[in-house]
């Protein structure tokens, strides 16, 4: 059981045709399902607590990744939806310049100095920040201009924030080209 | 408070490289037994583990030059975010590392900070 499950999280998140922020919220209700189903529950509890930091590991680091596929997804062919994953709150330090909140956000980044991209990611990373459900997502890739020979090299982290809906949205986002 | 924020990164920044540069085991008054580490993808957790990991690196004299610092605030209980970006020059070397980092910071009751998210990676060309 706990393999088909794995099996179909994994099918979904690469094969299905569905917005992968839907992906999130199936792997945060495959998550709560697996802790509140009573079957479940009983073998959860029976693993050692390194057995449910690594289950635990394992969901933060899936979410990271859904989270990056999507960002960067909406990013590179529908910049102005990148809103939806803002806030008031959001705060955006970008090549050292800080915006806040969605409006400002979006305003700097369909106003970036080109019209197509395309962004691929090298490494993430992710850790619960601890707070309320809290995940630190840091990428590192390279992002492709339009017309431009050479792609260039960056950084960005992202601290995602569970939403009452069972999504995320960006809190914090620091974004830097890393220079040769 | 901005500003506030900004200046905790930068002195925290100073403070964990110089630590890092001349005496790597005293970083252990930076992190505590919920402190978490991925050094190049490597997860590691706890005060020892960390400390075990970074003084095992396979160098030992290494000067670390920041390009960049970039803090916010995290929004819970007076966190802090900082993101790092510089070089890292080992002892017999030719060409430096390009490297970025991150850190999250948490107040203590004593009024200083720990680090209770740290993640590393190279940059590599």
């Amino acid at each position: 059981m706990q393999q088909t499950g794995r099996c179909l999280e994994r099918h979904i998140l690469f094969n299905c045709p569905c917005e992968p922020i839907k992906i999130i919220i199936f792997l945060l209700w495959h998550s709560s399902y697996n802790l509140h189903n009573p079957c479940s529950y009983s073998s959860y509890n029976s693993q050692s607590p390194e057995g449910r930091k690594g289950k635990m590991e394992e969901q933060v680091e899936m979410v990271g990744k859904a989270f990056v596929d999507h960002y960067y997804h909406l990013f590179d062919n529908d910049r102005p939806s990148l809103a939806l994953l803002y806030q008031p709150t959001s705060m955006l330090t970008f090549e050292g310049q800080k915006i806040q909140g969605t409006d400002n956000i979006i305003a700097k980044l369909v106003q970036l100095p080109f019209q197509q991209c395309h962004h691929v990611i090298s490494t993430i990373d992710s850790q619960l920040s601890s707070f309320a459900g809290g995940i630190l997502v840091f990428v590192s890739g390279t992002l492709q201009l339009q017309g431009e020979d050479h792609p260039l090299r960056f950084s960005q982290m992202f601290h995602l924030i569970p939403t009452v809906e069972g999504s995320f949205f960006v809190l914090n986002d620091i974004f830097r080209l890393n220079y040769g | 408070m901005e500003e506030q924020v900004e200046m905790v990164g930068k002195a925290f920044v100073d403070h964990y490289y110089h630590l890092f540069d001349n005496d790597r085991p005293s970083l252990a008054l930076l992190y505590q037994p919920t402190s978490m580490l991925t050094f190049e993808g490597q997860k590691i957790q706890g005060t020892d583990n960390i400390i075990a990991k970074l003084v095992q690196l396979p160098f030992q004299q290494c000067h670390h030059v920041i390009s960049t610092i970039d803090s916010q605030p995290s929004s819970f209980a007076g966190g802090i975010l900082v993101f790092v970006s510089g070089t890292l020059q080992l002892q017999g070397e030719d060409h430096p590392l390009r490297f970025s980092q991150m850190f999250h910071l948490i107040p203590t009751v004593e009024g200083s900070f720990f680090v209770l998210n740290d993640i590393f990676r190279l940059n590599y060309a």
